[in-house]
């Protein structure tokens, strides 16, 4: 057997799904051989850090066909991908040039950078910190992940539930286990992750004689339900508050509510810990109890009406929740990406609290599972001279109507009014133009309108659909192309850093970002103060190493050469708010009563004074509202199935999606019922179309009962491909085709998890259509 | 003697397919085929699932060659180009190959697979491990308990690579062994006992 001359490149897999996983390039002559993952040892304090199918085929995705190796100026019109190479020089000069005549004409607001985590590893966009330097840019806060759920916790809890959930360790006090769309074992599937830590957990808790019993709510039957006793409950997409007010009706009438803990650490569950601005009759008891302005009792019959779950399983699930010792309950962040995200989001934190399953060992403040720091490599973006920002879904919005944009009807921050539309985007390792944002169509149209947004520049290591809309590409590095640091990711269960070496092989014209923004520096005149930040990261990473979180014999930052890592067990953490639940005096919660805020004055506030469009509504209650497009919204005549996105195992976002190899084995399907498959004459394999009034997509139907009736379901992150200047059908089955540009209410998120559709057959013609595509028909 | 074998646990098994990539990748496995494939029970298809909705439960279940000690495959090769090998391992020597794929009629697993065309591979490249011997069109292929790392002492790359640490490598001739301790403790199963191939890969829940 030859091994003679082979070397291992130690790498990792940075793309954002939460997770560092080790990568061990075997490298002989300069050429990659083959790819191997964390062969450490492992144990439940260090688990191995093993590469899922994605993070396996980085191999294939770094010499893909879309890959991109010089830079590239725009030939055709805006989003038709046609382009001709240009030297660096001249690419940097045209944006210099650029960005001065904006930054001159509009001024620095009219510059933004979109919401993008292709660099999660590395930290901020260089280019970002050249801008920074050059007046700064138009901001956004918040981000696409969770915006809505940080919104509900912010009004309950006062923080942003990133940090302040129960990680799963307390699943050793736990007797149940009750999720809300979530399932890490797809989407936190790394091998050192929380997917594999729950596994270890329910083993642990089996081999103890413990019963953990699990229960799923979701229109998905998901990969974490494992073992055949575990539960799953069905419910329609954003119909989750209606569930949980069904279950609190039941829970008050067989008197499983934990009175005392809502009385001492809650308002407004009840009347008597209302806010004195409250007015009469607006608790959530009067809610559930039908004595709140609708006049509705919320029994576990009217739930079902809503969720489609029968009542006798509400009252079900009731009862075996009240009665658990310990229950901790989660939600992913799949819920609260809806139209009223918000509400769904507090209304499951609602059932921890109704229940007392709070601060308390095994318990869970109702949000996700904690994210742990990570501290990037790369230098920050510095700071922004400019302060207004706006929430990061909306540009669109900004560029087709900037000074529409307000305080009160948009949350802009930092200004009551935007003073100028966007009229320059710089697109960093992001596929939020169209891919990964939402009603493909409407953006292309605001794109193709080169009054509206003037320039856009794209700087990525691939060509996917945002990449098209450039009108400047850059080629980027990628991390494992480039000698890094990387730390552990901001959910792998132990602490990294990790010194990864440089890949061999062509690079062709490709440019580290650093050294991409080192030249744009130079020519706009700022490149002192952009170089005199390097040195900052690595004193960052080298206080951390030499902190408690690495204890002795951690090596210094000069000692880790290339291709050595140093690890370290993660702290256990304590149950979410046990500081408050054991003395709420002396460790009161960040929101404006020290309590929590079931009713919370600030909404009721927001409710009067926020401009929202018709229909949309804000409560102070964690109430349901029915969305414009549920199932019972009133386009369900024409589109009766609800539609959802979820993140399968074959795609990190869009990462990897576009790739053969991966499909070749998990092929993304639309996940179709029996019962639908026979009402809408639907065979399985059959490539359908998916549509609805923004758009059509094309989708392999997989009939399936793990999916609920009235619902279909497509993983996230398939790669746009239609022709936008002829019919515009989606051939490659992009969800983001068909969700929709409106925003929720509070945080004015993407609510781009779930929409109405109908499915129909392909036309003779689409078939021809889609052959001379090149797809198999 | 040495009987290597891999034993899967079902409940650590969540379908996310890594050990199909993995042996692809490793052992240079072309488009369309694969040595390794993850089904789910009872089900032809990966999003499948038992019984009637909403009572449905699911089980993934990773079929590749079983290593069996009474191959139904070896016996019908007619030019003694599939074998057992010293540590039980059914191999094939490709030089005796002659496509005649009485093996894949006969194998009761499916896990034999046939380069009908000149292999493709996606990036155009041999991507696979440089060890692995590169097979041609007319030759039957399959999982060979990836001989060339076992035969220096590593694990197969579906056992390393498993993010949930479901697949368990050893010798089952060795009773102190970890995969013979978990194979009793678990009472492990195999795939269609009743067929008497005797496989060597063994399952538990």
């Amino acid at each position: 057997m030859d091994r003679s001359n082979l070397q291992t490149t130690l790498q990792s897999c940075g793309v954002n799904c939460g997770s560092r996983c080790q990568l061990r390039f075997q490298i002989r002559d300069d050429q990659i051989q083959w790819v191997e993952t964390d062969n450490s040892h492992n144990s439940d304090e260090l688990p191995q850090m093993r590469a899922c199918a994605c993070g396996r085929a980085t191999a294939h995705w770094l010499s893909c066909k879309e890959r991109l190796n010089t830079p590239l100026k725009r030939t055709g019109p805006r989003g038709s991908g046609q382009f001709a190479p240009i030297s660096w020089d001249e690419a940097l000069d045209e944006m210099a040039t650029q960005l001065q005549r904006i930054v001159s004409t509009y001024g620095n607001e009219a510059i933004f950078f979109p919401f993008g985590t292709g660099l999660e590893n590395a930290g901020k966009s260089p280019l970002e910190r050249v801008v920074n330097l050059y007046g700064g840019h138009l901001d956004y806060y918040s981000d696409y992940s969770s915006c809505q759920l940080q919104s509900a916790t912010m009004a309950l809890y006062g923080d942003d539930g990133y940090s302040s959930g129960s990680s799963f360790d307390q699943l050793a006090h736990s007797d149940l286990l009750v999720m809300f769309g979530s399932t890490p074992l797809e989407t936190r599937q790394g091998g050192a992750s929380l997917g594999f830590q729950l596994t270890r957990l329910r083993e642990q808790a089996k081999r103890e004689g413990r019963s953990l019993s699990v229960i799923s709510i979701d229109p998905r039957h998901t990969d974490a339900l494992t073992e055949a006793d575990d539960e799953w409950i069905p419910i329609r997409p954003g119909t989750d508050a209606a569930f949980v007010a069904g279950t609190v009706h039941e829970l008050i009438a067989a008197g499983l509510v934990d009175e005392q803990f809502l009385a001492h650490y809650c308002i407004g569950f009840d009347e008597d810990t209302l806010p004195a601005s409250a007015p009469a009759h607006s608790s959530y008891r009067s809610y559930v109890m039908g004595e709140g302005p609708d006049a509705t009792v919320k029994t576990p019959e009217w739930a079902a009406r809503i969720t489609g779950c029968p009542a006798h399983r509400i009252r079900a699930f009731a009862h075996r929740l009240g009665r658990a010792q310990r229950a901790f309950i989660t939600q992913g962040w799949g819920p609260q990406r809806s139209e009223y995200g918000e509400q769904t989001a507090r209304a499951i934190c609602l059932l921890a609290l109704a229940t007392g399953n709070f601060g308390l060992p095994g318990t869970n403040s109702g949000t996700r599972e904690p994210i742990f720091a990570s501290t990037p490599a790369l230098p920050d973006a510095g700071e922004n001279p400019v302060t207004t920002a706006i929430p990061p879904f909306l540009w669109t919005e900004a560029v087709a109507r900037g000074p529409e944009l307000t305080a009160h009807s948009h949350g802009v921050r930092g200004k009551e009014r935007l003073d100028v539309p966007i009229k320059m985007i710089i697109n960093h390792g992001g596929n939020c133009i169209t891919n990964q944002h939402a009603d493909i169509n409407a953006v292309h149209d605001i794109l193709a309108d080169e009054s509206l947004c003037e320039y856009i520049v794209g700087c990525d290591i691939v060509l996917n659909d945002s990449a098209r809309y450039a009108d400047l590409l850059l080629p980027d590095l990628a991390l494992a192309e480039q000698e890094n640091l990387v730390m552990g990711g901001n959910i792998d269960q132990l602490s990294l850093l990790r010194h990864g070496g440089a890949l061999p092989g062509d690079l062709h014209e490709r440019r580290s970002s650093w050294n991409i923004a080192r030249g744009l520096a130079e020519r706009l005149g700022v490149l002192d103060a952009f170089e005199g930040a390097s040195r900052e990261s690595r004193e960052r990473l080298s206080e951390r190493l030499g902190s408690a979180e690495f204890p002795e014999p951690a090596p210094s930052l000069d000692e880790l050469p290339a291709n050595h890592e140093c690890r370290a067990p993660r702290p256990t953490l304590g149950p979410a708010y046990e500081a408050f639940r054991a003395d709420p005096q002396a460790h009161p919660l960040p929101t404006p009563s020290g309590k929590v805020e079931i009713y919370s004055e600030q909404l009721a506030r927001l409710a009067d004074e926020a401009i929202l469009p018709a229909g949309q509504a804000i409560s102070p209650l964690p109430c349901y509202i029915p969305a414009l497009e549920g199932p019972e919204g009133p386009g369900a005549a024409d589109f009766p199935l609800q539609f959802i996105t979820y993140h399968g195992h074959q795609s990190v976002h869009s990462n990897f999606a576009q790739l053969d190899i991966v499909q070749s084995v998990l092929p993304s399907r639309l996940l179709v019922n029996p019962v639908d498959a026979a009402r809408f004459g639907v065979e399985d394999g059959q490539p359908l179309v998916v549509e609805n009034r923004r758009g059509a997509l094309v989708a392999r139907a997989r009939i399936t009962p793990r999916i609920m009736p009235g619902v279909v379901a497509l993983p996230n992150g398939a790669w746009h491909d239609a022709d936008m200047a002829g019919s515009r059908l989606d051939w490659g089955g992009c969800a983001n085709t068909l969700t929709s540009l409106s925003p929720s209410p509070l945080s004015k998120g993407n609510a781009h998890n779930s929409c109405q559709v109908r499915l129909r057959q392909l036309t003779d013609e689409e078939r021809r259509e889609g052959r001379e595509r090149g797809y198999e028909l | 003697m040495t009987r290597l074998a891999i034993a899967i646990n079902l409940d650590r098994c969540v379908g996310c397919h890594t050990c199909t990539l993995a042996c692809k990748m490793q052992n240079n496995v072309p488009e369309g085929l694969l040595w390794n494939r993850v089904l789910t029970e009872n089900c032809d298809v990966v999003d499948g699932a038992e019984g009637v909705y909403p009572a449905v439960t699911r089980t993934y279940l990773p079929v590749a060659c079983q290593h069996c000690q009474n191959a139904a495959c070896q016996r019908v090769c007619p030019t003694g180009a599939t074998y057992k090998d010293e540590k039980g391992r059914i191999e094939i020597d490709y030089q005796k190959c002659i496509g005649c794929r009485m093996c894949m009629g006969a194998c009761p697993y499916n896990a034999r697979v046939f380069n009908w065309e000149v292999p493709v591979r996606s990036t155009g490249a041999n991507y696979g491990d440089a060890r692995v011997p590169v097979r041609e069109k007319g030759m039957v292929e399959k999982c060979t308990l990836c001989k060339e790392r076992t035969d220096e002492g590593e694990e197969p790359m579906c056992v390393v690579c498993c993010p949930g640490r479901a697949r368990i490598f050893g010798d089952l001739d060795d009773p102190e062994s970890e995969i013979s301790t978990l194979v009793r403790d678990n009472h492990a199963y195999q795939l269609l006992e009743t067929m008497g191939t005797q496989p060597s890969v063994r399952y538990f829940e």
